[in-house]
């Protein structure tokens, strides 16, 4: 049980404080099965990546800085997280534009993991894994996992500014 | 498209609701877990540590909205009043939500509220649940209910187990229940080729 003021949650911080003007959050996404069912919601604001993206994702952004178009890195980034976020079309605001954050497809849960004042983030691995959760948190996961059979679960990093 | 999946029993592993035998209807009927940011949902201590963007929300049209456990009571007061002032109040009769929506709304602030997102294929108002560390469903039902909503009397000894579980993760959480109609996705996801077909 966490105390009252405590929003580590679940999350063993990888390494020592990097930067202590920023702040992460880790949230858990359970993916329904099926599209038939479940809510849409926001990518969280300011998210590097998922735990099942991220190599992909860091391959693309060093192709980017080897000279691949910012078009088709974009075009990547949609491909390589298509399997949880899309471009949004879904929710606009009442000026009629679309919000320019990605909604996710149809989940079943979304859930705060925990988040931190200070980003501990090392150089080669800036999203947490289930291997950073504590031992409630992974036991929190692994009952998640078997809650919602047949779905896959990510876990997403993002910053906090 | 459920009823052929049986997904209750393969989205959901362990029965954590307990509806009601029969039903009314065949529109179906979900219930979501709701865990709430306390401290957002009051006035907090400007000095004190609360990290941004801490939450997220759920958006799902209003006419699907059945109930909320925490908000139900006030809601049915409110509900009582508007139709009794229906006959004298023109101005009720004009507005875009029924009389059931805006007692929803009005006794509902601030654990939920009408949006102004929108979405591009809907027609009625988005209502928005906000201040939320998170949220997960946790019951399906085939069958819509005329008279009840989820309380917490209504889960069972797994949903209840879940239940505690949940409210100890995070500080300040408050735990709701909402009772949707329907059981398809809350809102209809649009992708790039729908909205270029469009």
């Amino acid at each position: 049980m966490q105390s009252e003021k405590s929003y580590d949650g679940f999350l063993n911080p990888p390494g020592e404080c990097r930067i202590s003007s920023e702040g992460e959050r880790v949230w858990l996404f359970v993916r329904a099965p099926t599209d038939a069912v479940g809510a849409i919601v926001m990518e969280p604001y300011e998210m590097i990546a998922t735990d099942r993206t991220y190599e992909a994702e860091r391959a693309a952004y060093d192709a980017l800085s080897h000279g691949l178009s910012l078009d088709e890195y974009q075009k990547q980034l949609e491909r390589i997280r298509t399997s949880l976020f899309v471009p949004n079309f879904t929710f606009k605001s009442d000026y009629g534009e679309f919000y320019d954050e990605m909604v996710s497809r149809p989940v079943l849960a979304v859930f705060l993991m925990g988040a931190f004042e200070e980003r501990y983030y090392e150089y080669r691995k800036q999203v947490y894994t289930y291997d950073d959760l504590t031992d409630d948190g992974k036991a929190f996961y692994d009952f998640i996992k078997t809650l919602y059979p047949g779905s896959e679960l990510y876990l997403a990093t993002a910053l906090e500014t | 498209m459920l009823q052929e999946m049986d997904a209750p029993t393969q989205l959901i592993s362990k029965r954590l609701v307990d509806f009601p035998t029969g039903g009314v209807g065949r529109d179906g009927t979900l219930v979501w877990l709701l865990a709430y940011a306390g401290r957002l949902l009051r006035d907090f201590n400007p000095g004190e540590y609360i990290p941004l963007e801490i939450t997220t929300q759920l958006l799902f049209p209003v006419d699907r909205f059945v109930g909320l456990d925490l908000t139900y009571k006030q809601h049915q007061k409110r509900y009582t009043e508007l139709l009794k002032s229906v006959e004298t109040d023109p101005v009720l009769r004009t507005n875009y939500l029924t009389a059931y929506e805006l007692a929803a709304v009005e006794a509902g602030r601030p654990h939920l509220d009408i949006s102004t997102i929108e979405h591009p294929q809907l027609n009625r108002p988005l209502m928005i649940v906000p201040y939320l560390y998170g949220a997960f469903l946790i019951g399906i039902s085939p069958v819509s209910y005329a008279d009840w909503h989820c309380t917490q009397r209504d889960l069972t000894e797994h949903g209840q187990a879940f239940y505690k579980r949940v409210k100890q993760i995070l500080p300040s959480t408050v735990l709701g229940l909402l009772t949707l109609r329907g059981t398809g996705p809350l809102v209809p996801l649009v992708l790039k080729s729908d909205d270029d077909d469009a």
